[in-house]
């Protein structure tokens, strides 16, 4: 298991570099300059001139890139954001708890609500509270995110001023941006759980356990809900490798001061190592995640674990043939 | 002569689709005692699996319902006929209790009828502790002397289904229905998924078991040779009925209904060398639209006008034989039957 594991953290080196190397041809052909915004863009030729050496955008792409390779491999160096001249590393360290806290609380409260409306909606399909919560689902789904964050925050800040229209600062200002980016996912994993939940408890194996006179509910959660887990670990898992990667909307709606609007500000300002940095902290985070689900369904799933056990026996064995 | 155990008295089971109301058991009786053995065969869709699924209330829902008749289980009726909810959630908590303990089932496939994602061990304690009031470190030493019982290591307690093979899984699933000791064991088609050296295992297990237990066993299968080597007694079922009904000397020895006849012309014989097998020509008619004549007659070799008017009844041709067939029916019968039909008052 050590092995695979030790094996997964490496194969996060190449992805990384591929990152990089999109990132880097992107900053090349992407219009605008970095200096414009740092000097302003009727600031005298010289000046300008002066800067861009300073920055060292004077060098072809190529020598930029290793460069910073480099400078990461051997000082653990993101570089200086060209807007605030403070090592990004640590700009990002200060917002990537932010941006952590609210996606996995609205994963959460979306996990919390959407799997028992899936569940019911699977055990009692095509009754009325199955087309209702599919209903909402398909809303959850199909409305706008930035759309429901406005209105929410139109109603419930403007209006009824329950929750601050925009800060983090205490409980109440989570509130609407969690429940912002949590709607979407409430209905995708809802949706998911049912008709996972509606494979499963057509299985024969379900009816063994209602053959043993197990209570109803108890056959669906204990036999049946284990058994749908695979899709929906691995839905949760992309939805949360994507959402790290800040949830730029709603960081920006509320005026979070998370990774995604502080990448979406270094987009606009053309400050490169912002981009690059934040990027190689997606790269990262979404690697573990995807290993963290990858682990998961080991756990959940026997099946999958001694199916890796059995690749590795015979992987050993044709060594020892060939020894 | 002991009581009977199961008693099974004019079932009839719909299945209410969209597309209409499927007539999967017509007027189906049968008895068991304890010890005993009885064999249900049939063809694919004549509704054996039905007669199994209501004995133990399993009917899928929301289709299946058991429009008519009674199922005795030690002389106490469990069979709910009226649609009232509240009857029903009542029917259900008995049966619960019921399920597992006094009646258990083996079903078809052992590859698919065991948790893949729970070791073979907890599922067989899960069964005990649900019908005993016993610590989970008895249920769990339980459990393993069910494991030994039926020829798998205690050992392998904690061991997942996938890590079994399928004699195997269907070994830990006998175990699992024996668990509590039922007063009545189904078996679905229990060998049907095994091939045939295990089959012959598996069978001599549950005849071993059996005995042990003094469990009536209720044999569903289309396989003759099965019903020869395990069985009491026998019934025949073609289109939600039973066509014949005996002890294993009747139905092997002399069979009389010309369907029976067929399903054993059908059995390859090892000293005749044949071309092609015998097959009975035609196909079982459509359960959502049942005849009102006898169901085989369309398929039958032996038919005559008669069988295109009346439904026959089951008719004792012998003691503890019997049969539905026209041909059999006593002449006094067929007069008040024929009589009946012209009059208007079919059946």
């Amino acid at each position: 298991m050590l092995k695979y594991i030790v094996k997964r953290l490496l194969w996060m080196i190449p992805v990384i570099l591929g990152v990089l190397c999109i990132v880097f041809v992107l900053s090349e052909i992407t219009p605008g300059d970095p200096v414009d915004t740092l000097v302003g863009a009727d600031a005298p030729p010289e000046v300008k001139e002066a800067m861009r050496e300073k920055l060292g955008l004077n060098d072809p792409v190529y020598v930029r890139f290793a460069n910073y390779i480099v400078k990461v491999v051997t000082k653990a160096d993101l570089g200086n954001s060209y807007t605030t001249n403070q090592p990004v590393a640590k700009e990002l360290m200060v917002r990537f708890p932010i941006t952590l806290k609210l996606t996995l609380w609205s994963i959460f409260v979306a996990l919390v609500i959407s799997i028992p409306l899936g569940l019911i909606s699977a055990v009692k399909r095509y009754s009325w509270i199955d087309n209702l919560s599919m209903a909402l689902a398909l809303f959850g789904v199909s409305i706008p995110q930035f759309w429901f964050g406005l209105m929410t925050m139109l109603i419930f800040s403007v209006k009824l001023k329950w929750f601050p229209a925009s800060g983090i600062d205490g409980t109440a200002g989570w509130v609407l941006p969690v429940a912002m980016i949590g709607i979407g996912n409430v209905g995708n994993f809802a949706r998911i759980t049912r008709s996972s939940m509606l494979e499963v408890i057509q299985q024969d194996y379900i009816r063994t356990a209602r053959a043993k006179g197990q209570k109803e509910w108890i056959v669906i959660v204990k036999h049946g809900l284990r058994n749908a887990l695979i899709p929906i670990v691995a839905n949760v898992g992309n939805v949360l490798g994507i959402s790290l990667g800040g949830a730029v909307i709603a960081e920006t709606i509320f005026s979070v001061n998370g990774v995604g609007k502080y990448m979406l500000d270094a987009i606009n300002a053309r400050n490169w190592p912002s981009v690059q940095g934040g990027l190689v902290l997606l790269a990262i985070s979404f690697s573990i995640i995807m290993l963290l689900v990858d682990l998961l369904y080991a756990a959940i799933d026997p099946r999958l674990k001694s199916e890796f056990k059995a690749k590795n026996k015979i992987k050993s064995r044709r060594k020892a043939v060939e020894a | 002569m002991s009581e009977n155990v199961l008693e099974v008295k004019n079932l009839i089971v719909h299945y209410e689709t969209q597309d209409g109301v499927a007539e999967a058991v017509n007027d189906v009786s049968f008895s068991l005692k304890a010890g005993e053995t009885m064999g249900l065969v049939g063809e694919t869709g004549a509704g054996k699996t039905t007669v199994a699924l209501s004995i133990m209330g399993l009917l899928p829902k929301p289709a299946g319902h058991i429009i008519g008749g009674e199922i005795l289980l030690d002389g106490k009726n469990i069979v709910e006929t009226s649609r009232n909810k509240i009857k029903q959630r009542r029917n259900d908590r008995m049966m619960r209790k019921l399920r597992g303990n006094d009646i258990s089932m083996i079903f078809q496939d052992p590859m698919s009828a065991l948790n893949p994602v729970m070791p073979v061990g907890e599922q067989i304690a899960e069964v005990i502790r649900l019908h005993n009031k016993i610590s989970k470190a008895d249920a769990v030493k339980r459990a393993i002397e069910m494991m030994e019982l039926v020829g798998i290591s205690g050992e392998r307690y904690s061991y997942y289904p996938h890590e079994f093979s399928g004699g195997m899984k269907q070994r830990i699933v006998i175990a699992m229905a024996l668990a509590c000791n039922p007063r009545v064991l189904i078996a679905d088609e229990p060998t049907t998924a095994l091939d045939v050296t295990i089959q012959a295992q598996v069978l001599d297990l549950m005849r071993g078991l059996k005995k042990k237990f003094n469990t009536a066993l209720l044999m569903i299968t289309h396989d003759l040779g099965v019903v020869a080597e395990i069985c009491d007694k026998c019934a025949v079922v073609y289109a939600g009925q039973i066509v014949e009904y005996g002890s294993i000397e009747h139905i092997f020895n002399n069979p009389q209904h010309p369907y029976t006849k067929a399903l054993f012309n059908a059995v390859p014989s090892l000293d005749k060398d044949v071309d092609r097998l015998e097959s009975i020509s035609g196909l079982m008619s459509d359960p959502m639209d049942l005849p009102t004549h006898c169901t085989f007659k369309e398929r039958c070799t032996a038919c005559c006008d008669a069988c295109g008017e009346i439904d026959p009844p089951l008719t004792e041709i012998e003691p503890g034989h019997l049969v539905r067939c026209y041909h059999f029916m006593k002449e006094t019968d067929k007069a008040a039957a024929v009589a009946g039909k012209g009059g208007g008052v079919a059946k």
